[in-house]
């Protein structure tokens, strides 16, 4: 191994650019795909994270923010699904003077999905209130802690009760209202964006799922951390982030192909000299892919380093609710298989041309 | 030029792993910046493209699909901004029942506006029919006399087909004003109201007045109303940023490819320094050679890009994307890869200069 670093440290010049291509290459896939992959579960996560087994949104809707349920539907839907409780959520967003937006959350004070807003300052929200929740995050942002008061749309400003802490960075960069003042404020009177469910039995999920869609057929029930599946779009995001990760990784490789072809190529004499002394050919050409796993190790390192860090600076710049905060084991592990394979597959021509080399002739 | 070639030729296996490279990369750059950037000026085109001059939501929303003005409203906006017209949109998105999302235009079809959509086959707009994109009616597979579900059991007859540049306009879908209104239960409201101006020059002054006399709506000029959009501002500086990676790999593989040629080619070339050539002729013929790699990369490239873009489209985010690249992207794209093709040389010629003939002729 000592051999093969030396062998490319030989050659900096070379070496360099195409382990900062690989770090280019694998830090891209690392960043595209851990934003794209899972985007619907992780958006369900959030919905599944309130306890309900069960979440319902209008049928066909293009946005979830779009939907609309009537909150008379909603005592009809805890019949129909058997449920423990059902709490109607009004979810819309509203857009900050400085063009950021903020998720605007209306609860019932009394409602079990109340406690996700679990208070790190100020105090809970009483029935009938015109006060304000914020998120941690928001609060921090824009300054905002309890006492003062957030403009919550043009002319509405409220006074801010409590923070927030929810550990979920959606909610966390928003705001909650009683649901009633919602309701008033987004002109959703009787309206709710969301239901969710808790059952009674929350084996029988599939059971009640099929029955709110039987019996409400304008209305569509899912598992809640299943509420984004089947949103076409955040798939094709995922196919087209891994699409574009895989060429990012395909253009280092073929970096990678070319110095390790050059490097062979240099080194056709002293191959063939260790082929005279007796190194068979597999050995001859193992040390041409342990240089080519040994750039696409430095680089990949390099590269992983880098995806890590821009996540962490997206995270900074408030980007969080969109993006990852890290990026899985199975993630690295699954892109170092690739960046692994496609750099066998690079090693193609270096290791035909190792092959073919005859000690007599080029030793002549 | 015919050196250039030549040398680029004796090396094929280097010289088309080099191309390969950079014609991923321009694929790669111009199927981002085709679907991924360009988001805020798309959607100001869209509204550009209505002739309205002024556009007005209600102020605060996070989106213009959850704007909601009444329609009371417009003859204020009217006398406010001393309009000519003014005209009520509904904009919403719902899904198709293969989960690709339906944008969905409420119009009257004597307005102005309507001509955005005039049908390349089948009717006009008329009060109970759709008329749909082409891409929609792609996604949907209707054609004219078909039927269209705008919303769960919701049909509505396909009178028309109309194409648009625009891909959001492509991917929809227009119904009259008032059957959007009822369909959407936005009876009585608008997403948008378009302003055409008596005199255009006074667009500053009509929002101004707007603002002053309705302060629950936000106008803007209309081909600027999506600007300080924080979230499609972030998405196209990620996209040109990956798009911006995807060119630098391809450059650090011409880099590569042009020091591996120039330092096999040292004693060839310092021959031609001593017969006479001027050290920037013999930069030219590098130069030349990066620019072919380059060249020779995008025009590989276009395929796979033409690929890419269309692939965007039938994946569901038609309506996001761009119908095709636009010349404008094509040229810039080649243009950035001829100049990363040009970057690239530049290590080697450092190498060329920093080379003497009489050291490269005695060199074994």
């Amino acid at each position: 191994m000592r051999a093969v670093l030396r062998g490319l440290l030989r050659r900096r010049a070379r070496t360099l650019p195409a382990m900062a291509g690989v770090a280019i290459g694998y830090g891209a896939y690392l960043v595209l795909v851990s934003s794209a992959t899972d985007v619907s579960r992780r958006f369900g996560a959030r919905v599944a994270s309130t306890g309900a087994e069960m979440a319902v949104r209008q049928a066909g809707v293009g946005m979830a923010i779009l939907s609309r349920i009537r909150a008379a539907d909603v005592p009809r839907i805890g019949e129909v699904a058997q449920a423990r409780w059902v709490s109607g959520v009004l979810v819309q967003i509203t857009r900050l003077p400085n063009g950021v937006q903020m998720p605007v959350f209306g609860v019932d004070p009394g409602d079990p999905v109340a406690d996700l807003f679990t208070l790190d300052s100020g105090r809970r929200l009483p029935p009938a209130s015109r006060e304000a929740l914020l998120g941690r995050s928001l609060a921090s942002a824009r300054g905002r802690p309890p006492g003062s008061r957030i403009e919550v749309l043009p002319g509405h400003a409220y006074p801010v009760r409590g923070v927030f802490a929810s550990g979920n960075a959606f909610l966390d960069g928003g705001c909650a209202l009683e649901l009633a003042e919602a309701q008033r404020l987004f002109g959703m009177e009787g309206f709710v964006s969301l239901v969710l469910v808790k059952l009674r039995d929350p084996a029988r999920l599939p059971e009640a799922i099929a029955a709110v869609r039987r019996e409400l057929p304008h209305l569509h029930a899912t598992a809640s951390e299943l509420y984004f599946t089947g949103f076409n779009e955040l798939e094709a995001v995922e196919g087209y982030a891994r699409a574009l990760g895989v060429a990012a990784l395909a253009v280092s490789v073929l970096g990678v192909a070319s110095v390790l072809a050059r490097n062979v190529a240099e080194r056709r004499e002293e191959l063939a000299i260790l082929r005279a002394v007796g190194w068979s050919r597999a050995r001859v050409a193992g040390t041409v892919l342990a240089e080519g796993f040994a750039l696409a190790a430095l680089g990949g390192a390099a590269g992983l380093f880098s995806a890590w860090l821009f996540l962490r600076v997206a995270s900074a710049a408030g980007l969080s609710p969109w993006l990852p905060p890290e990026i899985s084991a199975g993630l690295v592990l699954e892109g170092a298989a690739l960046l692994a394979f496609s750099v066998g597959v690079g090693c193609v021509p270096a290791l035909l041309r190792s092959w073919g080399t005859q000690p007599a002739s080029e030793l002549r | 030029m015919l050196g250039s070639l030549r040398a680029l030729g004796r090396r094929p296996v280097r010289t088309s792993l080099t191309v390969l490279g950079v014609a991923v990369g321009f694929a790669a750059y111009v199927g981002i910046s085709a679907s991924a950037t360009g988001f805020v000026a798309r959607f100001n085109g869209i509204l550009a493209a209505t002739g309205a001059e002024v556009t007005v939501q209600q102020a605060g929303v996070g989106f213009p699909v959850l704007s909601r003005i009444a329609v009371g409203d417009l003859g204020r906006i009217r006398a406010s901004a001393r309009a000519r017209s003014v005209s009520a949109v509904v904009a919403q998105v719902t899904r198709l029942t293969n989960n690709n999302q339906l944008p969905v235009f409420g119009v009257s079809p004597t307005d102005p506006v309507a001509g955005l959509f005039l049908p390349k086959e089948g009717r006009p707009l008329s009060s109970g029919v759709a008329l749909l994109g082409r891409a929609a009616a792609a996604s949907a597979g209707v054609g004219v006399g078909g039927t269209i579900e705008v919303l769960p059991g919701r049909r509505m007859p396909v009178a028309g087909i109309y194409e648009s540049a625009y891909g959001f306009l492509d991917g929809g879908c227009v119904l009259d004003l008032a059957d959007a209104q009822r369909l959407f239960e936005m009876d009585g409201f608008a997403s948008l109201v378009l302003v055409k101006l008596d005199d255009p020059s006074h667009a500053s002054e009509a929002i101004a007045a707007i603002d002053r006399d309705l302060p629950h709506l936000h106008a803007s000029v209309s081909e600027l109303f999506f600007n300080g959009y924080r979230e499609l501002e972030l998405v196209d500086r990620f996209a040109r940023f990956l798009a911006l990676a995807a060119l630098v790999v391809s450059a650090l593989g011409v880099a590569n490819t042009l020091g591996m040629n120039v330092v096999e080619r040292t004693q060839e070339l310092a021959i031609l320094r001593a017969v006479g050539w001027s050290r920037w002729r013999i930069a030219g013929t590098v130069l030349a050679e990066g620019a072919l790699l380059a060249g020779a990369g995008a025009l590989l490239g276009l395929g796979p890009a033409w690929v890419f873009v269309r692939a965007t489209g039938a994946a569901g985010l038609q309506h996001l994307a761009a119908p095709r690249p636009s010349a404008e992207i094509l040229l810039g794209g080649a243009a950035i890869v001829l100049l990363a093709g040009l970057a690239g040389s530049l290590p080697a010629i450092g190498h060329l200069f920093r080379t003497r003939p009489s050291a490269a002729l005695r060199a074994p």
